[in-house]
C-alpha cells in the first residue's frame, strides 16, 4: 500500500508543487511589499540570507527598516520615486541589514503590480546576493581612484617640468632677440630666422601643456577686473596681423557698436581663448579670411550678454571628427598634426577657459567651406570705469588741473614716472626722497596731497605719517596721504589704512585708478561720474600673479608712450632703469646665495616700478621663481645657482636693450 | 548663460498666476507629473530641473555656487525674474522646500505662497532638535555614494533608452527617471543633509504650507511640526500617505491639500 502510494506520487500534480519550492527556494530572494511598504510576503532564501524568521517580517515590518541608514535615504529618494513614476525599478544596489547586524549587499529589481483600476497593488522585488560583486566593484573603485590620482600627478609633473622648460628657453628667444640687434652676415640671419622661430614655436607648445595642465590640475580661476574689450580685440588682431599677412589672408573685427567701453572680467583669459581660437583659424585656412565678432545680445542693467564669433574659410572639419576636435591630444586626423604641428591642447584650453566662465563653446564647420567658433559670456558692465575712457582725454583730465603734490619717493623711475602723469594732468608738484624731507618740506609748502612710498631711507612712510599727523598745524594733520607700495602684505593686512593713510595704491599703478584716488582724496569731482565707480578688486602686482598668456620677456611700449615721441625722455627713462636695476641686481643674488627673504623683497620692492614700465615679465618670472626658493625651506645649492643665473640673465638682457635705447638718443 | 536652458524650465498652463514647482534631491521635475496637471487650468505653471538633474545644463555646475542652497535659491529667483514672474506659488519638495523658504527671505515681495512638501530645516539631531539622523549617518551616506558607484550609477549614468512622457512605455530595462551625474549627486547629498537653516524660518513673511507625510523617514512628523511652529505664517497638514514623495504615491490627497490653502473652495 504505501509503496503503490509512493508510486504513484510523482504524477500528484508535480507543477504546483515545483512552483512552490521554486518560490521559496530560488537562488533569489523574493519579496512582496504593500503600497506602504510592508512586507507582506517573503521567500526561504531572503529569510536564510538575512536570518530574520518569517513572523519578524510579516508583523507588519516595512522594506525600508531593512537597510542601513544610507540606504533608507537612497530609497526614499531614488527607488521609491523611481518605481512610483515609471513601475519597475532595474538593478539598484542597497545595503540590507542582517538580524545580526551584518549588512547584505543587494542587487534589487522590482515591479509595481497593479490593480483593474491601475491603482497600485503592491509590489514585487527580487533580491540577488552581491557579496563577492562588491568586493569587485569595491576594487575596481579604487583603481579607478588610483588611476585619477595618478593622472593628477602626471598633470602636476607636466606643469612642473614645463616650468622649467620655460626658463631657459625664455633665454634662448631673448638672447636671439639680442643676437638680432647685432651686425651680421646674411647667412647668420637667416640662421638667427629659423633659431628664432623655432625657439618661439618650442615656446607656445611648453606654454600650452603648462596652460592645459594648470586647468587639468584645477588650479585656475577667473579674475575679476575692469578691462576695454575693444582695446583687447584691437591687441589680438594686431598679434596675428603678421601671420594673416604673411599667408594673404583678410583678418576682420565685427565690433558690436553698443558695447560698454569698460567690462569687468578675466581679459587675460579672454584674450587666451580668442587667440588661440584666431591663431588656429589662421593655422587652416589657405584663402580668404577669419573674422572676429562680438555681439551684445541683450543688457539687463550693467549685465551683458555677448555672443562672441571666431569663423574662417578654411580646410573646415568633418562631422564625425566634429565632437573630438576640443578633446586633448585630438587634432581632426593625424596627418594634419603633421602638416600643420601643435600639440593640439589649444582647443581644448579654449574650450576648458570658456566653461571656466559657466559657458560652452560650439563649433559649425563645412569641409572645404569654413568653420565658426562661437561662445556667449556674461559680463558686468562698468559705468565710469578707468579704462576705455581713460583719464587722458581733455575734458576730465581737467579735475586735478592746479592740484599741489607733495611726491616722497626714492625710486627715480617711478618719480619719473609720476611726474610724466602729473605734468599731462596739469598737477603740480614736488619731489622729495624720504620722509624727514617730506616732513620739513610740508611745514614750508602749500600742498594738498601726499602721495608716499612706504618704503624709504632715513624715514620710512610710516613714521613720516606719524610725524606729520603730530604737527601743530591743523591743515597738516588732516592732509589726504595715499601710500603707495608694492608690498601686497601691507594690503592684506590693511595695515596701512589702519595706521592712518587716507587711501593706498599698489604698484604698479594703474594711472586711471591713481586718478580717481586722488581726485576722492581732494574732494574733486570727475566730471563724467558723479557717483564713484565700483572698486576693482585689490589686485596683486604683477609679482603675484601667475599670468598665463605667453608674454614677451619685456616690452617698451609704455616707456615709449609715457616718453610720447621725445627721444631725450626715453633716453632718460632708459638710462635710470639701468641704474636701478643695476643696482638691485647684486643685492638680489646676494640676498638669494644666502636665503635672505626679507633684504630680497626689499631689493624686488626697489625694482617694482622698473618692471612695471619695462613691462619686464621674463624677469618678474625669474623673480618669482627665485622667491619661491627663499619661502620654501633649505633649496639645494644648484636650483638656487639656477635661480641666480636666471636673474642675472634677464637682467642682462633688459640692460643691454636698455642701453640701445639710451645710446640711440645720444647719436 | 541662458537660465531657461541652464534649468530646462517648461512653462505650461492657461493661468496668469505662477506656481513654480521644485523638485528634490534625487530627482527632476518628473516628479510632478502627477500633480503639476491639477493646476494647469488655473495657474501658470513653471517647472524645471536643478543644475546637475534631469535635463538642466552639467556645464553650469559650479561647486561654489552649489554649495550651500542659496545657489539653487539665486536659480530659482533668476528663473522668477527671466519669466518675469511676479507673486508666485512655490511649491518645493523635500530640499527644495527650503530653497523656497530662502529664496522667498530674499525677495519677499516677490511670492504669494510657499507649499512646503517633506520640508527639513536641518537633517542632523541637535540636543533637543531631532532631524533623524546623526551625523555620521549622513557621512557614511556620501560614503556610501562612492562604495555603490556601479550601484548608483545604474540609476544615475544617462540613459539613452526611456520615455519620459510616456510612462507606460516604460518597459525597457532601464531607469530612465531622475538621471544625475554621480559626482554632483555626491556633492548635493552633502550639501543637502548637512545644511542648517533653522535659524531662517522665523524670517518668513509668506504664508505656508506645510504637507507633512505619515511614516517619512527623511522628514519624520516632528520635523514638521517644527517648521510649522517657527514659520510665522505657517499651518500644516497630516497627510495620510506614507514615505516622503506623497507628489508621486499620492497625487489627489497632495492636490486636495493645497487646494484650500491655495484658495480653492471646498468640496
Amino acid at each position: 500500500m504505501m509503496q503503490g502510494h509512493a508510486d504513484t506520487e510523482p504524477e500528484q500534480d508535480p507543477a504546483e508543487d515545483s512552483a512552490e519550492d521554486l518560490y521559496e527556494n530560488a537562488p533569489c530572494g523574493y519579496l512582496s511589499t504593500s503600497p506602504e511598504g510592508r512586507i507582506i510576503k517573503v521567500n526561504q532564501t531572503f529569510l536564510s540570507w538575512t536570518g530574520y524568521s518569517r513572523e519578524a517580517l510579516l508583523g507588519g515590518k516595512r522594506f525600508v527598516e531593512l537597510l542601513t541608514v544610507a540606504g533608507r535615504i537612497f530609497h526614499e529618494t531614488h527607488y521609491a520615486p523611481l518605481l512610483q513614476m515609471q513601475g519597475f525599478v532595474h538593478e539598484l544596489s542597497l545595503d540590507l541589514v542582517r538580524a545580526d547586524g551584518r549588512p547584505l549587499p543587494a542587487l534589487i529589481n522590482s515591479v509595481q503590480q497593479r490593480d483593474a483600476l491601475g491603482r497600485p497593488r503592491s509590489v514585487r522585488t527580487t533580491l540577488f546576493n552581491m557579496t563577492d560583486r562588491k568586493r569587485y566593484e569595491r576594487e575596481l573603485l579604487m583603481a579607478r581612484r588610483k588611476a585619477e590620482q595618478l593622472a593628477q600627478a602626471k598633470a602636476t609633473l607636466l606643469a612642473t617640468l614645463s616650468h622649467e622648460i620655460r626658463n631657459p628657453l625664455n633665454a634662448i628667444t631673448a638672447a636671439t632677440r639680442l643676437l638680432g640687434m647685432t651686425p651680421l652676415s646674411d647667412k647668420q640671419s637667416k640662421y638667427l630666422r629659423i633659431l628664432g622661430s623655432a625657439s618661439g614655436n618650442l615656446l607656445a607648445l611648453v606654454n600650452d601643456i603648462l596652460d592645459w595642465s594648470k586647468i587639468e590640475a584645477g588650479k585656475l580661476s577667473l579674475e575679476q577686473r575692469e578691462f576695454s574689450l575693444r582695446e583687447l580685440l584691437g591687441d589680438i588682431l594686431n598679434g596675428q596681423a603678421a601671420r594673416a599677412e604673411e599667408k594673404r589672408l583678410r583678418l576682420e573685427m565685427d565690433i558690436d557698436e553698443r558695447l560698454p567701453a569698460c567690462l569687468l572680467g578675466d581679459p587675460v583669459k579672454l584674450g587666451q581663448i580668442l587667440t588661440n581660437l584666431v591663431s588656429n583659424a589662421l593655422k587652416f585656412t589657405e584663402k580668404g579670411g577669419v573674422k572676429v565678432s562680438v555681439a551684445l545680445q541683450s543688457r539687463d542693467g550693467d549685465a551683458c550678454a555677448l555672443a562672441f564669433q571666431v569663423s574662417d574659410t578654411g580646410i573646415g572639419i568633418s562631422p564625425d571628427r566634429l565632437a573630438a576636435i576640443f578633446e586633448e591630444y585630438t587634432q581632426a586626423n593625424y596627418d594634419i598634426g603633421m602638416k600643420y604641428g601643435g600639440t593640439g591642447l589649444g582647443l581644448s584650453i579654449s574650450r576648458k577657459l570658456v566653461e571656466l566662465h559657466g559657458s560652452k563653446m560650439v563649433v559649425q564647420s563645412e569641409v572645404g567651406k569654413g568653420t565658426r567658433f562661437a561662445f556667449d559670456l556674461r559680463l558686468r558692465a562698468v559705468a565710469g570705469g578707468t579704462v576705455g575712457a581713460a583719464p587722458g582725454d581733455a575734458s576730465s583730465a581737467q579735475a586735478l588741473r592746479g592740484l599741489k603734490v607733495l611726491v616722497v619717493e626714492d625710486n627715480e623711475v617711478n618719480t619719473y614716472v609720476l611726474a610724466r602723469w602729473f605734468e599731462h594732468w596739469g598737477i603740480a608738484f614736488e619731489a622729495v626722497r624720504n620722509g624727514h624731507e617730506a616732513v620739513e618740506r610740508l611745514k614750508q609748502g602749500n600742498y594738498e596731497l601726499v602721495l608716499m612710498d612706504l618704503h624709504m631711507p632715513v624715514l620710512d612712510g610710516y613714521d613720516a605719517l606719524k610725524a606729520i599727523r603730530q604737527l601743530p598745524d591743523e591743515r597738516l594733520r588732516k592732509i589726504p596721504i595715499i601710500a603707495i607700495s608694492a608690498s601686497t602684505r601691507a594690503w592684506q593686512e590693511s595695515k596701512v589704512l589702519a595706521s592712518g593713510f587716507t587711501d593706498f595704491i599698489g604698484k604698479p599703478f594703474d594711472e586711471g585708478v591713481l586718478f580717481r584716488k586722488m581726485a576722492r582724496c581732494t574732494s574733486r569731482e570727475l566730471p563724467e561720474t558723479n557717483t564713484p565707480p565700483p572698486e576693482a578688486a585689490p589686485r596683486a602686482p604683477e609679482t603675484a600673479a601667475d599670468s598665463l598668456v605667453l608674454a614677451p620677456d619685456f616690452s617698451f611700449t609704455k616707456l615709449q608712450q609715457w616718453a610720447a615721441g621725445d627721444a631725450q625722455a626715453s633716453a632718460a627713462m632708459a638710462r635710470s632703469s639701468v641704474q636701478a636695476l643695476e643696482h638691485a641686481r647684486p643685492t638680489l643674488t646676494a640676498a638669494l646665495k644666502k636665503g635672505a627673504p626679507d633684504e630680497y623683497e626689499r631689493a624686488c620692492e626697489g625694482i617694482t616700478g622698473t618692471l612695471h614700465l619695462l613691462e619686464a615679465h621674463g624677469l618678474a618670472a625669474a623673480l618669482r621663481r627665485a622667491r619661491t626658493l627663499l619661502t620654501g625651506g633649505a633649496p639645494d645649492a644648484a636650483r638656487v645657482q639656477a635661480a641666480a643665473f636666471a636673474i642675472d640673465w634677464e637682467v642682462e638682457n633688459l640692460v643691454g636693450a636698455l642701453v640701445a635705447i639710451a645710446s640711440q638718443a645720444e647719436a | 548663460m541662458n537660465v531657461l536652458a541652464r534649468n530646462n524650465v517648461k512653462v505650461k498652463g492657461q493661468g496668469a498666476q505662477p506656481m513654480v514647482f521644485s523638485h528634490g534631491f534625487g530627482c527632476d521635475q518628473n516628479m510632478w507629473r502627477f500633480v503639476a496637471p491639477s493646476f494647469e487650468r488655473d495657474y501658470r505653471t513653471v517647472l524645471f530641473d536643478a543644475v546637475g538633474a534631469g535635463n538642466s545644463d552639467i556645464l553650469a555646475y559650479d561647486r561654489n555656487r552649489y554649495g550651500t542652497l542659496e545657489g539653487y535659491a539665486d536659480d530659482v529667483l533668476e528663473i522668477c525674474r527671466e519669466l518675469r514672474l511676479e507673486r508666485v506659488v512655490f511649491v518645493g519638495h523635500s530640499v527644495s522646500a527650503m530653497v523656497g523658504v530662502l529664496a522667498a527671505i530674499k525677495e519677499p515681495e516677490r511670492f504669494d505662497k510657499l507649499v512646503l512638501i517633506g520640508p527639513s530645516p536641518c537633517y542632523i539631531n541637535d540636543g533637543d532638535y531631532m532631524g533623524g539622523f546623526s551625523r555620521e549617518d549622513i557621512l557614511q551616506l556620501v560614503e556610501s555614494l562612492d562604495d555603490n558607484y556601479l550601484g548608483w550609477s545604474n540609476s544615475m549614468a544617462p540613459v539613452i533608452m526611456g520615455n519620459p512622457d510616456r510612462p507606460e512605455l516604460g518597459t525597457e530595462l532601464t531607469n530612465s527617471f531622475c538621471r544625475t551625474d554621480p559626482d554632483i549627486a555626491k556633492h548635493f547629498a552633502k550639501v543637502t543633509f548637512l545644511s542648517d537653516h533653522r535659524a531662517e524660518l522665523p524670517k518668513v513673511r509668506t504664508p505656508s504650507l506645510v504637507l507633512q507625510c505619515s511614516n517619512d523617514v527623511i522628514a519624520g512628523e516632528a520635523v514638521g511640526e517644527y517648521v510649522r511652529r517657527k514659520l510665522p505664517a505657517g499651518q500644516m497638514v497630516l497627510l495620510k500617505a506614507t514615505g516622503h514623495c506623497p507628489n508621486l504615491s499620492a497625487p489627489e490627497e497632495t492636490v486636495a491639500a493645497m487646494k484650500p490653502f491655495l484658495g480653492y473652495a471646498r468640496g
